[in-house]
C-alpha cells in the first residue's frame, strides 16, 4: 500500500511535468502572446496608426498606381451591380 | 560563560537593530498599498464596532472612514476587496481613533514602526529555528542574513502585508519545528494560531496546516504513527486552525458556508495590467515562467545566491537519495527523513519548491517584482544557511575554525554595506550582476517609495512659493506621497495629474501602464529640463523635471 501510494504520487507529478514542458508550454506561450499583445491599449494604438496612415495617404497626389485603380474600379462596379440586382 | 557570551551577542544585535530602526524609520517613503490598508482597517473596525455600544468611538471611526472615502476616491473598492486580514490594520485604526491622530505623517509612521517591530520579533523566532537545527555561529549568521537582506530590510519599514505575512509564517514554522522536536499541545495550538493569522494576511498561509498534515500522513504510512494518533492530530490541527481563523477573520463571518468556491474566488482576482519584465511588456496574468526565479536571482545579494544554490543542491540530492531508496523495509523515521533535523529540512524544501513551482506553472498573476513572494525569504535563508553549514563542515578539516568564522563576517559586512549604499531605497535593490542597461529592462520603483523624497526636494527648491503645481508622468498614485509631509507643506502642493501645461515640476519614476513605444502620454514636454535625478549604483530611481523660466 505504502509503495503504491508513492508510485502514484511520482507518476502524477511526472505526468504533470511532462505535460507542462510539452503541450502546456506551447499553449501557455500562445496565450501569453495573445493576452500580452491584444489588449485594449494596443488595439487603440493600431487604430490611431491606421488613422495616421490614412491622413498621410490623403496628402499624397496619387495613392494607387494605374493597374490597382483599374482593378479596384472593376471590383467596386461588380459589387455595386450585385447589390442593385439583389431582391 | 559561553552561554552568557551568546546572550550578550544577541542582546547587542537586537538592541543595535532596534536603535538603528528607530533612528532611520523616518527616512522611508510611503508604500503604494498603505492607503488602501488604512482604509481596510477602518472598514473592519467600523464593522466590528457595530456589534458594540461604544457610540463615541463608533462615530469617530465612521467619520474617519468617510473622510478616507472622500480624500482618496481612487482607492480600490473595499466592498469587493474586503478579504484582507485585520490583524495589523484594525489595531492601527483603533490606535488612530483612540488617540485622535489627525496628522497623516504620524499615523503612517506608527504603521512603519509597528511593522518593523513585528519583523524584528519574527527574526528572533528565525534565530531559534536555526539555533536548534545548527549551532550558534551559524544561527547568528542566519539571523543577520534574514534581517539584513536589502529588499526585506527595506520593506520591513513600509510593507504592512508581505512582511507581516513573512513574519507570521516564520513564527508559525518556529512552533511547528518545536512540535517536531517535542510533541505537545501548546506548540500545536500556537502553530495553528499563527497559521490562521498568516492565512488571513495572505491566503497562501493555508498551506501550513495542509503540509503539516501531509507530513504526519507520511509518518503514518511508515507505521511511525498509529491510525488513532494520525486522526487525532489531524482533527486537532483542523479544529484549532479553523477556530482561530473564524475568530479573528470577519471576512468569513459573512460568507455562505454552502458556497465554498466563493470563499476563494476573490483571492484569485487580478487586474489586467501590463508589466515591464526583461525589456518587454506582458499581461500580468500571462507572465513568462521565468518571472519569479529571475526576480529572485537579480534582487538577492550574489553571495547568498551561491550559498543557496549549494544548499538547494544538497537538499535535493538527499531528497532523491531517500526517494530512490524507499523499499518494503520500513525505516526508523519516515521514508523521506531519518531524524527530526532532516524532517525540518524536508519541510523547508517542500515549502520552497511547491511555491516556486506553483508560481512557475500555474499562471500566478504577479506585479511589483516578487514582493508577493517575499515570504520565500525564510526558506531561501534557511537553505542558504544549510549550504553554508555544509561548506564549513567541508573546510573544517583544512582551515582553522577561527579563520572560517572570520570569513563568515564577510557576508554580513557585505549586507550592511549594501543597506547603507541603498538607504532608504533598500526595497529597490538589485545585485551586482546587473548592469545599468539590464536594470532598465525592469520596473524599479514599484512600491512608489520615491514620491515623498521627490516632494521634499521640490519643496526645498521652491521655499517661497505659495502654491507649487506638480504633474506626474508615471502610472503611480503620486498624490498619496504627500501624506508623509508636514501639514503646512501639504497645503502648498497642487497635483495636476498628467496635465503638464499647468505644472511647475514633473515627477517620473518610470512605472508605465503600457509600452513606452506606443504610449506617449508620459513624454516630458520640451520646455522642462531635468532638475533632479536619483541614481543609486546602477539603479535609476526617479527624476524630477522643472519648467524653464523664460
Amino acid at each position: 500500500m505504502r509503495i503504491f501510494i508513492y508510485k502514484i504520487l511520482i507518476l502524477t507529478i511526472s505526468l504533470f511535468f511532462l505535460y507542462q514542458f510539452t503541450v502546456g508550454y506551447s499553449v501557455y506561450k500562445f496565450q501569453q502572446k495573445i493576452y500580452s499583445n491584444l489588449n485594449k491599449e494596443t488595439s487603440e494604438n493600431i487604430k490611431s496608426k491606421i488613422r495616421e496612415e490614412l491622413k498621410a495617404g490623403l496628402k499624397k497626389d496619387k495613392i494607387l498606381n494605374n493597374e490597382d485603380s483599374a482593378l479596384l474600379r472593376d471590383f467596386f462596379n461588380k459589387i455595386k451591380l450585385e447589390i442593385n440586382s439583389s431582391k | 560563560m559561553i552561554k552568557d557570551k551568546k546572550i550578550y551577542i544577541l542582546v547587542l544585535f537586537f538592541s543595535t537593530y532596534i536603535f538603528l530602526g528607530l533612528f532611520i524609520y523616518q527616512d522611508f517613503g510611503i508604500g503604494i498599498e498603505e492607503h488602501f490598508q488604512r482604509k481596510n482597517g477602518f472598514y473592519w473596525l467600523d464593522y466590528l464596532l457595530s456589534f458594540s455600544d461604544y457610540h463615541v468611538l463608533k462615530e469617530a471611526v465612521n467619520l474617519k472612514y468617510k473622510e478616507i472615502l472622500l480624500s482618496n476616491p481612487n482607492l480600490p473598492n473595499i466592498v469587493f476587496f474586503n478579504y484582507y486580514g485585520i490583524i495589523f490594520d484594525v489595531p492601527i485604526a483603533f490606535i488612530e481613533s483612540i488617540f485622535n491622530l489627525e496628522n497623516s505623517k504620524t499615523y503612517f509612521e506608527i504603521r512603519h514602526i509597528l511593522i518593523f517591530l513585528i519583523f524584528l520579533f519574527s527574526s528572533f523566532f528565525f534565530y531559534k529555528i536555526l539555533f536548534k537545527r545548527f549551532n550558534f555561529p551559524i544561527a547568528f549568521l542566519g539571523l543577520c542574513i534574514y534581517s539584513l537582506t536589502p529588499r526585506i530590510f527595506g520593506d520591513s519599514f513600509h510593507n504592512n502585508k508581505d512582511i507581516l505575512f513573512l513574519s507570521l509564517l516564520t513564527i508559525a514554522i518556529s512552533y511547528l519545528f518545536n512540535f517536531f522536536d517535542k510533541t505537545n499541545n501548546k506548540s500545536l495550538i500556537i502553530f495553528c494560531l499563527f497559521s490562521a493569522l498568516a492565512t488571513s494576511t495572505r491566503i497562501m498561509g493555508i498551506y501550513l496546516p495542509i503540509l503539516f498534515i501531509l507530513f504526519i500522513y507520511l509518518e503514518f504510512l511508515t507505521n511511525k504513527r498509529s491510525l488513532i494518533n494520525f486522526f487525532g492530530l489531524f482533527f486537532k490541527i483542523i479544529f484549532f486552525y479553523l477556530i482561530f481563523l473564524y475568530l479573528h477573520y470577519p471576512y468569513i463571518w459573512q460568507l455562505n458556508i454552502f458556497e465554498i468556491s466563493d470563499w476563494f474566488s476573490k483571492f484569485f482576482f487580478s487586474m489586467n495590467l501590463n508589466i515591464l519584465f526583461n525589456g518587454h511588456y506582458y499581461s500580468m496574468n500571462y507572465l513568462p515562467r521565468s518571472y519569479l526565479p529571475t526576480w529572485i536571482f537579480i534582487s538577492t545579494p550574489f553571495i547568498l545566491l551561491i550559498f543557496f544554490i549549494f544548499g538547494a543542491f544538497l537538499f535535493l540530492k538527499r531528497f532523491f537519495y531517500r526517494l530512490v531508496n524507499i523499499s518494503n523495509h520500513k525505516p526508523h523515521g519516515s521514508d523521506l527523513w531519518v531524524s527530526n533535523n532532516e524532517k525540518k529540512d524536508m519541510f523547508i524544501l517542500f515549502s520552497f519548491f511547491s511555491f516556486l513551482l506553483y508560481a512557475i506553472f500555474f499562471n500566478v498573476a504577479m506585479l511589483s517584482g516578487w514582493r508577493h513572494f517575499y515570504f520565500l525569504h525564510i526558506f531561501l535563508t534557511y537553505i542558504s544557511v544549510f549550504g553554508l553549514f555544509n561548506l564549513i563542515i567541508y573546510f573544517k578539516k583544512k582551515i582553522s575554525m577561527k579563520i572560517i568564522y572570520s570569513l563568515l563576517m564577510l557576508p554580513i559586512i557585505l549586507l550592511i554595506y549594501e543597506n547603507v549604499k541603498f538607504h532608504p531605497y533598500q526595497s529597490l535593490y538589485f545585485n551586482n550582476l546587473m548592469s545599468k542597461e539590464q536594470i532598465k529592462r525592469f520596473q524599479v520603483d514599484t512600491p512608489s517609495l520615491s514620491r515623498v523624497d521627490a516632494l521634499k526636494s521640490i519643496l526645498i527648491d521652491s521655499p517661497n512659493k505659495k502654491k507649487i503645481f506638480i504633474a506626474n508622468s508615471s502610472w503611480t498614485p503620486f498624490i498619496n506621497g504627500k501624506d508623509l509631509l508636514a501639514p503646512e507643506s501639504k497645503k502648498k502642493l497642487v497635483f495636476t495629474g498628467q496635465d503638464f501645461k499647468k505644472a511647475d515640476y514633473i515627477y517620473d519614476n518610470f512605472i508605465y501602464k503600457s509600452d513606452e513605444k506606443y504610449n506617449k502620454s508620459h513624454m516630458i514636454p520640451s520646455d522642462f529640463t531635468i532638475f533632479k535625478k536619483l541614481e543609486i549604483k546602477n539603479v535609476h530611481i526617479y527624476s524630477i523635471y522643472k519648467k524653464n523660466i523664460r
